[in-house]
């Protein structure tokens, strides 16, 4: 295929603005479905991306378009995750690309990912084919959408498609426009191999698959290709496209988007954004801008119960082979026993690979509140990172403790722009900017520390606004922070895994918040338990849990002996969800009730 | 199968019929206006199960028979005539044996209490629950409450046993309550009393109204006890977590349950305990009416599990038991793995040894299903 008639593109939107239906309907457009295979969200494979209608990994798919002047191309239509978490994949993936559809909802208008993606788009050099979308539906405001497109990205509005991708209306103007306004691609056959990893995925048979777009030169059957950033050299013994599944082709050339199998055990050597190319004959300099994707969030994971410890273990690694991104390492609390330090992309994947283990490895969790890195500058002169609040030095020996901040964009109704900067400001944000949108639509852009965002915010900004604040961020540095560990204590014994980092105006009320719903998930004993909680041998909260005075059943249940047996046998199943902190049994629910206070 | 059991049997009868549900209840019950059946013909089904019974089990040896609810009260006197003929017919009924019958004071009437008497009946459980209008009222409990000339009329009556049922920790009521309550046992001394505590079951309309938890069951507690206490004051004997008697007339057919005595059950959801096999009745009422055979559900329990019934009915018992009772019914001695732990709660001070009997000491009473559950948690 000549270079002329290839199009690599990717369509980017703010969540919900019709990305999957935009490609369903172009995919179908190009007849690769018919009625027999079809379904919708063709390109998210995974049964949890379909459920939550998001899209986690990147996808890629190869479509033959005739266009109205009769002419055949190749589209590499490539598919990008939608949120803040894999922002990195979404710039790995649009650089494989030479343009993108930017979708906007002809009734939400301009929303915090467009904005974002939109950026992302201009740093890769991108050209921007505007779709609004969605203009069927009765609160569809094209005028105010072009002026968005206008004011906000700058972006000639006269060139947008009107769309419903839902209707299948203006599907066949936007690939008209894709020809017209997406440069093809360009690189040299006879240069050195030089090909983009944007994503892999393993699979059992193949072994790690990379999906790649090839910039310069040719890769096929046979060859060795060595890999940038590890070094490591393969022997490839398969390459094709990206059909309804794979479809093998003798070699990849310029401008083509494809896979390459080449026995490479692990997703974990497949790093995305590397560069692939010939051992033999190797290009001098990889393309620009490959990084390690490095963790935002970091928990504790852990059985529930502890037979389970060799099971969750397997599975961690199970995911790893798909999710490079996703690393763990063997950790033990003293509470929780043996189980694992993870660290994630943010909280999206955090969630992700929870659901995961337990719906896809049927494992039972315990997890510990997220946490963020913080790097601690001793007095002695050495520097230290931990992303585990157990790992805290005694604040004796700290010079100071510096945590990361983000820039965060929200856009939002102005209604609720009052509720947001409250939040904001008890998340200890600091105010940049405030731009209007339209008369009605704000954009807010603040400085904010991570924690705070790791600690519910994005719920309480969603419920604050009644859903229509949308938002990102990206992490801009680290800043010196007057943060404390809160200990909490059950019957005088401190609960490692309970114990978290926080700023200390907020460790109080965090700790009450704690030891109250505490008090009302640890079961009574024959005794009385005092809960605290403490920084270092200062207590700043308490509460008690009566002791147990009357456990019985005095009423009449007849001759049904049966019944009651089975309600003791119901109480040892109950109890083998309880751990042990000295003579207390705490239930296991008791450590997720960290995640869930305000 | 023939009867293998060495002691004379019970029989459980179940009507499941109530004129309306109380708030509080959990137990299976239809309303007497909504049900598809008659008590008549349920009451023909019954018969047909005794006579499943008699065909499977031959002429079983009874001394006790027990008429429960539901409202058992509201068969008339030719029904329950009726079934009680039956039972006479196709069992063998000691002499002197216990028939009780649960009423509700609606069904208080001279004609009913002569009309069951004269059926068979020799002893009636009267459900009084509270007497006090603003408790009744919390409680959701339906029908009347007994009147003077209803307790006057229920202990005239020559040759009964009389019980009454009360309930104590109701949300806001005090021990002043329970004085007031227990006046009518004072003047009239029934020969049995049933003090059942509030458990606000799921899903119940009491539950959805209640505050329930921690602060709540403290707040039973001294109602409790001092209701515990009053009934000992006034003579009777604590022989049984929820139930106390004048010396002597303890109920012969609730103790079947706690001491591994045989007993049949008949009706739908009702249980059975027979040739040391426990079975029971599919719940529904329609499944009961229509099904061709009786469908049995059998409950085989494992070494372990007849071990854990053991001492969950054992410690009811406040007259004690002896560990020799399980030799008896298993020809093996406790496991030690028992015995330790009951030594531990009798270190503990929850329970209480005398002359080889053991049972739960007053503190014990009121943590019952803790210390039940810590003595078998290893055989579970």
């Amino acid at each position: 295929m000549d270079l002329a008639h290839i199009r690599n593109f990717s369509i980017i939107a703010h969540i919900d603005h019709g990305k999957s239906t935009l490609a369903d309907r172009i995919i179908d457009k190009c007849r690769l479905v018919n009625d027999r295979n079809r379904k919708d969200q063709m390109l998210d494979t995974m049964d949890i991306e379909r459920e939550r209608g998001i899209t986690i990994k990147s996808n890629a798919i190869t479509l033959n378009y005739t266009s109205k002047s009769g002419e055949e191309f190749v589209f590499n239509l490539i598919d990008t995750p939608g949120h803040v978490d894999f922002t990195y994949e979404v710039s790995r993936a649009l650089s494989s690309c030479d343009g993108v559809i930017l979708i906007v909802d002809a009734s939400q208008g301009v929303e915090a990912q467009t904005i974002a993606n939109f950026y992302l788009a201009l740093d890769n050099d991108l050209e921007i084919l505007p779709v609004i979308n969605k203009i069927d539906m009765p609160s569809a405001n094209i005028e105010s959408t072009k002026e968005q497109l206008e004011n906000v990205l700058g972006l000639d509005s006269d060139l947008a498609v009107l769309a419903s991708a839902k209707q299948g209306i203006g599907i066949e103007e936007i690939l008209e426009k894709v020809i017209e306004i997406i440069p093809a691609p360009s690189g040299r056959e006879d240069a050195p191999l030089k090909a983009l990893i944007f994503d892999s995925f393993y699979d059992q048979y193949l072994g790690a698959v990379i999906k790649v777009r090839i910039i310069d030169g040719r890769v096929k059957k046979d060859d060795v290709i060595k890999l940038f950033a590890t070094g490591k050299e393969f022997t490839v013994t398969e390459v094709g496209a990206f059909r309804l599944e794979l479809e093998k082709r003798p070699s990849l050339g310029p401008g083509e988007v494809g896979y390459i199998v080449a026995g490479i055990k692990s997703v974990v050597d497949t790093k995305i954004g590397d560069t692939v190319t010939l051992a033999k004959n190797p290009a001098p300099e990889p393309l620009k801008g490959f990084k390690n994707v490095k963790s935002m969030v970091f928990s504790g994971l852990y059985p529930m119960y502890s037979d389970e410890y060799q099971d969750l273990r397997d599975a961690l690694f199970k995911l790893q082979l798909n999710d490079a991104s996703l690393l763990f390492e063997a950790d033990n609390s003293y509470a929780l026993g043996f189980g694992f330090r993870c660290g994630y992309l943010g909280l999206l994947h955090m969630e992700i690979v929870q659901e995961r283990l337990e719906r896809e490895f049927d494992l039972a969790l315990v997890t510990t509140a997220p946490s963020v890195e913080y790097r601690i500058y001793l007095l002695n002169g050495k520097e230290m990172v931990i992303d585990n609040p157990v790992n805290l030095p005694d604040p004796g020996t700290i010079e100071k403790i510096e945590e990361p901040y983000v820039r965060a964009s929200i856009v939002t109704p102005n209604d609720y722009v009052g509720n947001i900067m409250q939040l904001v400001t008890d998340s200890r944000g600091i105010h940049k900017n405030m731009e209007y949108i339209t008369p009605q639509r704000v954009q807010l852009t603040y400085e904010l520390p991570l924690s705070e965002i790791v600690f519910n915010f994005y719920d309480k900004l969603k419920s604050i606004s009644r859903g229509y604040a949308s938002f990102d961020y990206d992490l801009i540095d680290f800043r010196v922070s007057d943060m404390v560990r809160v200990d909490i204590l059950v019957n005088g014994e401190p609960v490692d895994a309970l114990s978290f980092i926080v700023h200390r105006d907020k460790a109080r009320i965090r700790g009450k918040d704690i030891i109250e719903k505490l008090k009302d998930i640890i079961p009574r004993h024959q005794f009385k338990i005092p809960l605290q909680a403490a920084i270092g041998a200062s207590i700043i909260a308490r509460e008690n849990i009566s002791a147990l005075r009357k456990d019985v059943t005095a009423k009449c249940y007849g001759g049904d002996i049966s019944r009651k047996r089975k309600l003791l046998e119901k109480q040892k199943e109950g109890k083998k969800r309880m751990k042990m902190i000295g003579s207390v049994e705490v239930p296991q629910e008791a450590f997720l009730t960290i995640l869930k206070i305000d | 199968m023939r009867n293998r059991n060495a002691s004379p049997s019970g029989l459980y009868v179940h009507i499941p019929f109530c004129r309306s549900k109380c708030d509080y209840c959990s137990f299976y019950s239809v309303r007497e206006a909504d049900s598809a059946y008659s008590t008549g013909r349920y009451v023909q089904r019954l018969i047909a199960e005794l006579e499943s019974f008699r065909h499977d089990f031959g002429a079983v040896e009874l001394d006790t028979v027990y008429a429960g609810g539901g409202t058992p009260s509201i068969l008339s006197t030719a029904d329950m005539s009726l079934l009680l003929e039956a039972v006479s017919s196709l069992f063998t009924v000691a002499d002197g044996a216990e028939v009780t019958v649960e009423m509700n004071p609606d069904d208080l009437l001279r004609d009913k209490l002569e009309g069951f008497m004269a059926a068979g009946v020799n002893r009636i459980v009267l459900g009084i629950q509270s007497g006090l209008l603003n408790h009744r009222q919390t409680l959701g409990r339906r029908g009347r409450n007994c009147t003077e000339s209803d307790l006057e009329l229920f202990f005239s009556v020559r040759g009964l046993t009389r019980c009454m049922d009360f309930i104590a920790g109701i949300p806001g009521q005090t021990r002043g309550d329970i004085d007031a309550d227990f006046a009518i046992i004072r003047r009239f001394r029934p020969e049995h009393v049933s003090l059942y505590m509030l458990s606000v079951e799921p899903g119940t309309p009491l539950e959805a109204r209640t505050e329930t938890g921690g602060e709540f069951e403290d707040s039973q507690l001294p109602v409790w006890e001092h209701a515990i206490h009053s009934l000992k004051e006034l003579g009777y004997r604590h022989y049984e977590i929820s139930n106390f008697a004048l010396p002597g007339c303890e109920s012969r057919h609730n103790m079947k349950y706690w001491n591994f005595t045989p007993y049949l059950g008949a009706g739908p959801g009702a249980h059975s305990y027979f040739n040391g096999v426990r079975f029971s009745n599919p719940a529904s009422l329609d499944e009961y009416m229509q099904q061709g055979e009786f469908r049995r559900i059998f409950d085989y329990r494992s070494e372990e599990q007849l071990l854990v019934e053991f001492i969950m009915t054992a410690l009811r018992r406040l007259d004690g038991f002896s560990p020799g009772e399980y030799m008896a019914l298993t020809g093996k001695p406790l496991p030690r793995g028992i015995t330790i732990r009951l030594r531990e709660k009798e270190n503990e001070g929850l329970i209480t040894s005398e002359n080889g009997l053991l049972r739960l000491s007053e503190k014990g009473i009121f943590l019952a299903d803790r210390v039940i559950y810590d003595i078998v948690e290893t055989f579970l």
